[in-house]
């Protein structure tokens, strides 16, 4: 008697713990369905090709609303790429440094000094970027100091540590014996980095970018404070854009209707994104464990 | 007559407080075989590594004493690629590139700074027949090294080595990772290559030491107790713990 | 071939010295918006301008009279414009927020019949004819501002009483010295410069930036004169230059100080986060987080135990593996549109603490599976044998011997994890709301520190107050990094 009841205790906490376990599973169904339900009803209103491939955004427009959503998606492109310029040098060389030429002291040193940057909330890095370097790009190149090229330093700072740290792992896990076997040729310890330790950590650090993308192309609150949000196609570095997340927030306060509809549609359009960066992120990794 | 290429004189090494060697004596001759013998720790990976600087690499190691190649001290010359170039080492473990097969026996070439793709090329070519690969491997240059089997690996890997032209070939235990057919060939292939180069091999493998070696130097705990003739090593050492060594009772 | 090495020599250097450089600009990075913060948020140095000038003294005239402001001593200014008490005096300003940071109403005690002008009708005066009377009035209430004639100072003896300094005087200067001119105008006086042109060091106009015309200083009030004249300059009452229509010029000052002090720590905010403090806004964020953890530990920690313990069911592992992976993947911007439709639409909890908790919980949950695994993973298996072989159950195992090995991992999981819902702001916004007085229950809508410092930036209500208020916020984040830290460092110190 007293057996079954542990027993059933037994099970009953299995029973739990199998739910907590599957818990992320079940939200990331959840998060799908509702965006998608909410969003895809625009799409019998108003043309999925349109919606994508237009750039005219005049939801609240009486006669003929329109939901073009191109110049948001260009949007998020281009400030995407302007991070990845600044961040993977950036990223990468401090990589090496911490993980190929720096002492154990000062490695440590770096480590922590990452971990702190990535803790810091994104919406201090956008008061940053409100406050110092927007008036360093209005000083440089005029205007209001709100463009692309702000958003995407803001943005650079904030994926620095993901790129940093997923890399330095990937490059200490390259095997000693490829770098004496390079060093034992005469190679100098620069050509060694370069031609073989980096070709060798090459799978984990493109899955750092990768992953990077991902934080990037979701990032909302310091975009929002530094990139201008005007909603046209951005045509340069310094000029104004809106992104896909910043699109969502603009409105999201008073919009109706079709209105709202569309932001849930754009909604969409960004998870499809996201999911595309997580998907590839998990073929690279699953790679990597596999030793290939 | 013979020419010695490397000499070391009152060698010592210390790893921090740690003393690895101690008061090593010992000149190599060229185009010759030279086994290194002795129970693991002994000091003679150690010694090997001291030759092209390896040892370098670990922190806190220092060194007493003169070591020379070709008359020059290994430790006061300043371009420790040109030394290592010179000198060049095989690993125990095959350690070939996660490239191709031809940029594996470019890589040196091109880090010395050949860039011309025919000069490249003829390199490889000859690197792969030296090592008797080239048939086996020439119609998938552009396959990845890691595709090769464990003893073709160890050749490529030897095939790097001579690539860039060394003068002396150090290999440590090449052959304790391969099976015996890749072990005969590449015991075949260094009878071959001492025509040309100066070898000097660290093996775990008595029979292997007196199968290809022409002098053998015993290492014991950080010392060398015998260096000499092959031959007389193995027959008649004058040394009691090398006899013992060699009869495999201990070690 | 030697030039070739040469170069090969300099451009080893030149790579070495840019992997060099972007180590040290990361540190530079963080060190910079680390210090810069600190330094903002800790001192400010504000500079504004302003028409009148600070001249400490304790009367005013007031048509023939001469008056004097006094008001309770629980008002921290020590003087006032006369601007301000225009405002105050026709209802425009009816509390002390807007000029001395505290949120007393303002009640008006005048003296028999001075200022007897009948076109304040919107603001409630009371008229006392006893000055004993009035002055008892404004010692017990606090915020209560009394004017009275100058000559009854000797009157005030209580200390709850205190006297408020007025500033009634401007500068004027002479037309031609701030008009437009070669696309340029002198827009304003630094407050040193002032002096200097008083006391005759400075002669010429075209010093402090503007036109090249010689200064001549005229004596208080001589507005008629200056207005006249060519590069004139006088103090003149405000009121006066306002009805000759003089020309005035702006003072800058510059005001330096602490920023981030105690009592904007532990006073209520108010007037959309203008005035106060943000002790309500640091509460409603300890209460996201606690309310928070109290749903994902469970559910996280829970998770981790399944994925470490039980892994013998492997069919499920790659998708839930899966899921965590994706879940950790998704921007916080989705995860609060699904808790607006979720939370707060669906399940109608409307925007407020637990919908917003509820979000935050989502997020952070595959931080502490992720964590949590890695401590339980380092629990050794001879201590998961010893235990069984002993005859205890898998779950008596997990809660006696394994969880309490793995607890230093565990809690460090959770405070990062609580780091995370500290930064937390995209997701917040349309599930928490905006209101930055104390929650008053599960339901109520609450600000917390990032969306507070996002909304001071946003609607550009004052930067100084963002300053501190990111200050706040790097504090908390900094404990939680050094608790982290601190952890996992003895507990792999124990581990070895």
């Amino acid at each position: 008697m007293e057996k079954t009841i542990k027993n059933n205790k037994g099970k009953g906490i299995r029973i739990f713990l199998f739910l907590a376990a599957v818990m992320s599973v079940i939200i990331v169904i959840f998060i799908s369905f509702f965006i998608f339900y909410r969003g895809l009803p625009l799409f019998q209103k108003y043309s999925f090709l349109r919606f994508v491939f237009s750039s005219n955004w005049d939801p609240l427009n009486l006669v003929k609303a329109e939901f073009g959503i191109l110049a948001f998606i260009a949007g998020t492109f281009y400030v995407t790429g302007i991070t990845l310029i600044i961040a993977v040098p950036m990223g990468i060389g401090t990589a090496v440094y911490m993980a190929e030429l720096s002492g154990n002291r000062s490695a440590v040193f770096l480590r922590r000094t990452v971990e702190l940057l990535a803790g810091i909330p994104s919406v201090i890095f956008g008061f940053i970027g409100v406050t110092v370097i927007s008036r360093i790009i209005r000083s440089l190149f005029g205007g209001s100091g709100f463009t692309v090229l702000t958003a995407g330093i803001v943005l650079a700072l904030m994926i620095l540590p993901t790129i940093i740290s997923i890399s330095e792992v990937s490059i200490r896990s390259v095997q000693s014996e490829l770098k004496e076997g390079s060093l034992a040729l005469g190679a100098t310890h620069l050509q060694t980095i370069l031609r073989v330790i980096i070709p060798s950590s090459r799978k984990g650090i493109i899955a750092g970018i990768i992953l990077s993308i991902g934080r990037a192309v979701g990032e909302t609150m310091a975009v929002l404070m530094v990139a201008g949000n005007a909603p046209v196609m951005p045509d340069g570095v310094l000029s104004m854009t809106r992104t896909l997340t910043m699109n969502i927030v603009t409105d999201m306060g008073y919009a109706e209707g079709d209105h709202m509809t569309s932001l849930f549609t754009t909604a969409i359009i960004l998870f499809i994104f996201i999911m595309i960066i997580n998907i590839t992120v998990n073929l690279f990794t699953d790679r990597i464990k596999n030793g290939q | 007559m013979d020419n010695y290429v490397i000499t070391a004189e009152k060698l010592d090494l210390f790893y921090n407080s740690f003393q690895a060697l101690y008061d090593i004596d010992i000149e190599i001759p060229s185009n010759r075989i030279t086994a290194l013998i002795g129970p693991s720790g002994c000091g003679k990976s150690t010694f090997l590594k001291t030759l092209n600087r390896m040892n370098d690499l670990v922190t806190g190691c220092r060194i007493t004493g003169s070591v020379k190649y070709n008359g020059r001290e290994i430790y006061a010359e300043n371009d420790v690629s040109l030394l290592r170039k010179n000198i060049g080492m095989v690993f125990q473990k095959p350690n070939p590139f996660p490239m191709s097969i031809f940029d594996n026996i470019a890589y040196g070439p091109r880090v010395h700074g050949v860039t011309v793709k025919n000069e490249l090329k003829n390199m490889v070519e000859k690197g792969l027949r030296d090592v008797a690969l080239w048939d086996e491997v020439k119609d998938r240059l552009n396959k990845s090294a890691l595709s090769l089997s464990g003893g073709q690996q160890q050749r490529l890997c030897i095939a790097r080595v001579l690539a860039v032209e060394p003068d002396v070939i150090l290999l440590d235990e090449p052959t304790s990772a391969l099976d015996p057919v890749s072990t005969s060939r590449i015991e075949d292939l260094l009878d071959k290559l001492k025509k040309d180069y100066t070898i000097i091999i660290v093996t775990h493998n008595m029979q292997q030491a007196a199968r290809i070696s022409d002098n053998t130097a015993f290492f014991l705990n950080g010392r060398i107790e015998e260096y000499n003739q092959t031959e007389k090593i193995f027959l008649r050492p004058e040394n009691r713990t090398t006899e013992e060594y060699i009869s495999g009772r201990f070690g | 071939m030697g030039n070739n090495s040469i170069i090969r020599k300099y451009s080893e250097k030149l790579i070495l010295f840019l992997i060099y450089l972007s180590a040290v600009s990361t540190v530079l990075v963080l060190f910079s918006i680390v210090g810069y913060i600190v330094y903002k948020g800790s001192y400010q140095k504000t500079s504004s301008l302003q028409n009148i000038i600070s001249t400490d003294r304790e009367y005013f005239n007031y048509g023939d009279d001469k008056l004097l402001i006094i008001t309770n001593s629980s008002i921290k200014k020590k003087s006032i414009s006369i601007i301000e008490l225009e405002n105050i005096l026709s209802g425009s300003i009816k509390d002390w927020s807007s000029i001395s940071e505290q949120r007393n109403k303002i009640n008006l005690f005048l003296y028999d019949n001075i200022i007897d002008r009948n076109n304040y009708v919107s603001v409630k005066i009371i008229r006392f004819h006893d000055i004993d009377s009035l002055l008892s009035k404004i010692s017990a209430v606090e915020g209560s501002v009394g004017i009275i004639p100058f000559s009854m100072k000797k009157e005030i003896r209580n200390k709850k009483i205190k006297i408020l300094k007025i500033d009634t005087d401007c500068i004027v200067a002479g037309h031609d010295v701030v008009k437009f001119e070669n696309n340029k105008k002198l827009n304003y006086i630094n407050e040193g410069d002032l002096e200097k042109i008083i006391n005759g060091e400075i002669k010429n106009w075209s010093v402090i930036g503007g036109p090249d015309i010689p200064i001549q200083v005229f004596k208080k009030d001589n507005i008629e004169k200056v207005q006249e004249s060519r590069g004139g300059i006088a103090v003149a009452d405000y009121r006066d230059a306002l009805r000759l229509n003089a020309d005035i010029i702006p003072v800058k000052t510059v005001k330096k100080g602490i920023n981030l002090s105690l009592s904007f720590l532990i006073q209520k905010p108010a007037k959309a986060g203008r005035v106060g403090g943000i002790s309500t806004i640091i509460l409603n964020t300890f209460f996201m987080i606690i309310l928070t953890l109290l749903f994902a530990v469970p559910v996280g920690l829970g998770g981790a135990i399944y994925l470490t313990e039980y892994s013998a069911d492997s069919r499920y592992m790659r998708i839930i593996r899966l899921g965590i992976e994706t879940l950790a993947g998704i921007p916080s911007i989705i995860f609060g549109l699904f808790g607006f439709i979720f939370f707060v639409d669906i399940l109608k909890m409307g925007i407020g603490l637990i919908s917003g908790s509820l979000t935050v919980t989502l997020m952070i949950i595959p931080v502490i599976i992720r964590t949590s695994e890695e401590a339980l993973r380092s629990v050794p298996d001879s201590y998961r044998e010893g235990s069984l072989a002993l005859g205890a159950g898998q779950w008596y195992t997990i809660k006696k011997v394994i969880i309490p090995a793995a607890r230093p991992g565990i809690i460090s999981g959770i405070i990062l994890s609580s780091g995370r819902a500290l930064g937390e702001t995209a997701a917040l916004v349309f599930t928490m709301g905006f209101d930055y007085r104390l929650a008053k229950g599960l339901k109520s809508s609450a600000r917390v520190l990032s969306v507070h410092l996002y909304q001071l930036v946003r609607e550009g209500i004052s930067f100084e107050r963002a300053f501190a208020t990111a200050l706040v916020l790097l504090v908390f984040i900094f404990i939680i990094n050094i608790t982290t830290v601190a952890l996992t460092s003895g507990y792999r110190k124990n581990g070895e």
